[in-house]
């Protein structure tokens, strides 16, 4: 058992000895404090003044003739201000929008006779851009019949300067154009709707609050996400190539400590010199945006607030984010014996751990069931959210409890590394040896690590494999066989393998044990209860809409209208009897044997019903499948055997099912005088008589249950 | 009674190639209380692996090693009660402060603040610390780092010393404060098992000495017992011919004295 005191006096020692690391103070405090305010108006001072020295910029423009050269100085270029005096009355005189003309720049005329030459000097970039005409007398342009003329404007788009003078080039010679004919509507006295039939004007909803988190959102999270797995970095190399370097680790070793507690106080260290860095780098940023008006200066010129209010939120959940980081980092640099290793194999960590913060922050990507459970990006996108202000608690849930688990995985991963003889002392062997399987030992039970791995790396497998397998094909019962089969495959037969490969005991890891009947009563009471009392609870949900029940209980009622084409038999096989197997072998045998070699009886049941509610995906269950994940593990840990859970399993699935299938739901019904369900009210309640029923059924099972088994 | 009971210890390495290597081959020795034993070995003997096995820092892959009645391969926590371990590869805190360190690691040593306070004070007054207690580790000298060393490991007051070469590269004085303060230990009816390369220390010192080559005990008794066993006077000549009868090479020891 862990020693809290001792990990908090670990604790506290290695954050003394981090803190009092000048290194570490800069990095956390001087970078964002001075840096950051400094970064962000040199970078906006940088924009201004490219955007003014583009402006101020000479463009010269390529014509094929004198006159040409004339017209675009006179006409276009140049336009006198009596002419600007001119459209600006016209404007008002007619209603039309007038738009301050956009200056071209300081432009000059080159003549080059022929298209080849102009193109030639585009290319060498004499000039920026070229314009030609398709006539010959420029004169014909100011003719009343010459209603059309026909423009070519040359760039070449690989160069900002010859794009950006194409595009302005283009824009003042459409004005030209609007101007040209809104003259010669006048003139033949027709009204100016005639060639502007739409009149639009747009309206923009967001609130000054919203906009500023649109376009903090686009910058904030990413900033946030490095700046915390830069925090991170520093102390997880010290405290552990670091210290192993230094020599000090040995020291610590000959301390009656077990290797979890002097890992734990260093995860609790590196999590604590990120957090400061986070907390400080937003403070910063929020203070630079506020203050600085950056806000403003970005946003054109509509208003825009920063949403300080959402600030407090991003940080708690910048915390689960920072724990996955410090246990990741942890777990890579125990690997290290020296400084520099470690910073060799922490780079590549980092690019693999901000290719998904990129696709994250893509502008089309939002937080979807895919990106709620991939690793950073759905932090990236859930601090994007929570700065717009609007997160579905469910999609936060995932984000959360996703990475919770990675960070739960990669600290025992942390602590397994740390503890290798191998990599404890330099002289000790190879310690890739150790993953040969001749050198594996067999054991009894298996190790925390190898179960949190497989079911961590399962996590987002079997996420992909409940989308991937919708709609593949046109029956959705042929979609259910294919997931089923699927399940089979890795939360069955692969755990099985894995552990026959690492030489633990079958029987122990799954609890293929024989068992006691008072505890196979216990399963067939409660098995026959909890489907009636997950029935109530999701009625209640529905009542009061917990959650989205609404749409899931429609949702749900339209699924079992697919299956009941299904003959019941292979529906119970399907829905009850696989998964009553499969799930049972994953979450009580497997996971459940793992987390109870550390942990004690209550944290081991409760993270395996957890991680079993999780695991479903439906946030609007997780307290039915929570719940009946709780009593499976009790059932299991009294018992000392699976089979109780995968009685009781079976029995709630297929009762599940059964009950709502129709031919027996009509008899049902029908015998208990029940109402029919309609559209408004499609869950009904069982009378009180059969609740009652099924409570007594339960208790009378978890009594029976209460007795520990007794070793074989 | 025997405070350390060695039975048979072997220690393998995995290599990368699949191999195994022996740096301890079945290695058996006895260290009674009051005792210093000297463990003598050149570079490579497999010393630094029987102490690492001994303090519960490895364990051994077969054998036995009962440290003060307590096994190492059961119970590895509890035998670092037993035990105080200095070796060459324990490094301080360079950023803690002596006082902070023999602080830390008493409460590490399951002493509460107060308890580990006192028992810090001590082994400063002790050792002669006070000079230098509250600068930090990483600017003190060599002598007064390894004098810091000693008093860390012996925060718990433990019935049994681990000492790897506790006077490497000290000037005079530092090594007579440290090696009259083992024999202090000693008397006070601690085991100590010793391990340098000085012989003269060991000479001076050891009530027995163990001979490790190539991870096993060629020789072990008192100085006369191995004067007789060898023919030689002094131990480096003792060592030399017991080992050149073994038909090894020395290259890895360092002679002095």
């Amino acid at each position: 058992m862990l020693n809290r005191t001792r990990i908090f006096r670990l604790y506290t020692k290695d954050l003394l000895d981090i803190l009092r690391d000048r290194r570490t103070l800069i990095a956390m405090v001087i970078v964002p404090i001075v840096l950051y305010p400094g970064l962000m108006m040199a970078a906006l001072w940088l924009a201004s003044l490219q955007s003014s020295q583009i402006k101020a910029q000479q463009i010269k423009i390529g014509v094929q003739t004198e006159n040409i050269g004339h017209w675009l100085q006179d006409e276009i270029l140049l336009p006198d201000t009596q002419r600007e005096e001119l459209k600006k009355k016209e404007a008002e005189q007619t209603g039309l929008a007038y738009d301050e003309p956009e200056a071209l720049g300081n432009s000059v005329i080159a003549v080059e006779p022929l298209r080849s030459n102009i193109e030639a000097l585009i290319n060498t970039q004499d000039i920026a851009v070229g314009l030609i005409f398709e006539l010959d007398n420029i004169d014909d342009l100011n003719k009343p019949h010459q209603l059309k003329q026909k423009f070519k404007i040359i760039i070449d788009s690989s160069r900002v300067a010859s794009q950006i003078a194409g595009q302005r080039l283009q824009a003042v010679i459409r004005r030209t154009g609007e101007f040209e004919a809104n003259q010669r509507i006048v003139e033949v006295g027709l009204p100016l709707e005639l060639i502007h039939p739409f009149e639009v004007e747009k309206i923009d909803i967001a609130s000054a609050e919203k906009r500023g988190g649109s376009l903090l959102g686009q910058i904030v999270p990413i900033v946030l996400i490095l700046m915390t797995i830069t925090g991170a970095i520093y102390p997880a190399i010290d405290l552990t190539a670091g210290e192993r370097e230094r020599g000090t680790l040995e020291t610590l070793l000959v301390c009656p400590i077990p290797i979890g507690e002097i890992i734990g106080g260093k995860f609790l260290v590196v999590v604590t010199v990120s957090l400061i860095g986070a907390v400080l780098n937003l403070t910063s940023m929020g203070l630079t945006l506020q203050l600085g008006g950056i806000g403003q200066a970005i946003a054109d010129d509509s208003e825009v607030i920063v949403p300080l209010t959402a600030l407090p939120m991003v940080l708690l959940c910048l915390i689960p984010l920072s724990l996955m980081f410090s246990a990741l980092l942890l777990a890579v640099c125990s690997f290290a014996r020296t400084f520099k290793e470690a910073q060799n194999y922490i780079t590549p960590v980092i690019i693999a751990a901000l290719m998904p913060a990129a696709i994250a922050a893509m502008p089309g990507a939002h937080l979807d069931a895919v990106m709620s459970v991939l690793p950073v990006a759905n932090m990236v996108l859930l601090t994007r959210e929570l700065l717009i202000g609007n997160v579905p608690i469910s999609a936060m849930l995932a984000v959360v409890l996703s990475t919770c688990l990675y960070a739960l995985t990669a600290i025992t991963v942390a602590v397994k590394i740390f503890g290798q003889e191998a990599v404890l002392f330099a002289d000790s062997g190879s310690w890739r040896a150790q993953f040969d399987r001749r050198m594996i030992r067999a054991r009894e039970y298996p190790t925390l690590t190898m179960v949190l791995l497989y079911v961590t790396l399962l996590f987002p497998i079997w996420f992909y494999i409940q989308v991937g397998t919708r709609n593949v094909f046109e029956n959705p019962i042929h979609d259910l066989i294919l997931l089923m089969l699927l399940m089979v495959l890795v939360f069955g037969v692969v755990p099985v393998l894995l552990i026959k490969y690492y030489r633990v005991n079958l029987v122990n890891t799954f609890r293929w044990r024989p068992v006691a009947g008072r505890y196979l009563l216990a399963a067939l009471l409660i098995g026959i209860s909890t489907w009636v009392l997950g029935r109530e609870i999701m009625v209640f949900q529905w009542r009061f809409d917990i959650m989205g029940m609404k749409q899931f209980v429609t949702d749900a009622l339209k699924l079992d209208a697919d299956y009941s084409t299904l003959s019941p038999l292979l529906a119970v096989v399907l829905l009850a009897l696989m998964p009553a197997i499969c799930e049972e072998l994953l979450f009580r045998g497997m996971l459940q044997t793992g987390l109870g070699q550390v942990f004690r009886k209550w944290p081991t049941l409760i993270t395996v019903a957890t991680v079993f509610a999780v695991y479903h995906f439906a946030p609007q269950r997780f307290a039915i499948t929570f719940l009946l994940g709780l009593v499976l593990a009790y059932a299991v840990w009294q018992s000392g055997a699976i089979w109780p859970a995968m009685i009781m399993h079976f029995m709630h699935n297929g009762l599940s099912f059964l009950m709502e299938w129709k031919p027996i739901n009509d008899q049902v019904t029908t015998w208990l005088n029940m109402p029919a369900p309609d559209a408004a009210n499609p869950l009904v309640p069982y009378p009180l008589g059969v609740f009652v029923g099924a409570v007594v059924c339960f208790i009378g099972g978890l009594l029976l249950l209460r007795k520990h088994h007794q070793q074989l | 009674m025997n405070m350390v009971a060695v039975n048979n210890l072997v220690k393998t390495f995995p290599q990368a190639n699949g191999s195994l290597k022996y740096a301890v081959n079945g290695l058996s020795f006895q260290v009674a209380a009051g005792e210093i034993y000297g463990l003598l070995g050149p570079n490579g003997a497999g010393k630094t692996t029987t102490l690492r096995m001994l303090s519960g820092m490895m364990s051994p892959t077969s054998g036995t090693a009962l440290i003060n009645g307590v096994d190492v391969c059961s119970d590895p926590a509890r035998v670092k009660t037993q035990i105080g371990f200095l070796t060459a590869n324990t490094a301080l805190y360079p950023r803690l402060s002596p006082r902070e360190t023999l602080i830390f690691f008493g409460e590490m040593h399951g002493h509460d603040r107060v308890t580990a306070t006192t028992r810090a004070d001590q082994l400063i007054d002790w050792l002669q610390m006070h000079a230098f207690a509250n600068e930090r580790c990483g600017a003190l000298s060599t002598g007064q780092r390894q004098r810091t060393n000693i008093a860390r490991s012996l925060v718990a007051n433990p019935p049994i010393l681990i000492m790897d070469e506790p006077t490497l590269g000290l000037d005079v004085l530092t090594n007579r404060i440290i090696l009259d303060f083992i024999l202090r230990e000693r008397d006070q009816g601690k085991s100590i098992i010793l391990s340098t390369h000085y012989l003269h220390e060991a000479e001076d010192m050891c009530t027995r000495i163990g001979l490790l080559h190539q991870g096993q005990l060629v020789a072990e008794g008192t100085l006369a017992q191995l004067r007789k066993l060898s023919g030689a006077e002094r131990l480096v000549d003792v060592f030399l011919t017991i080992i050149s009868r073994q038909g090894s090479d020395l290259s890895g020891m360092r002679l002095s004295g």
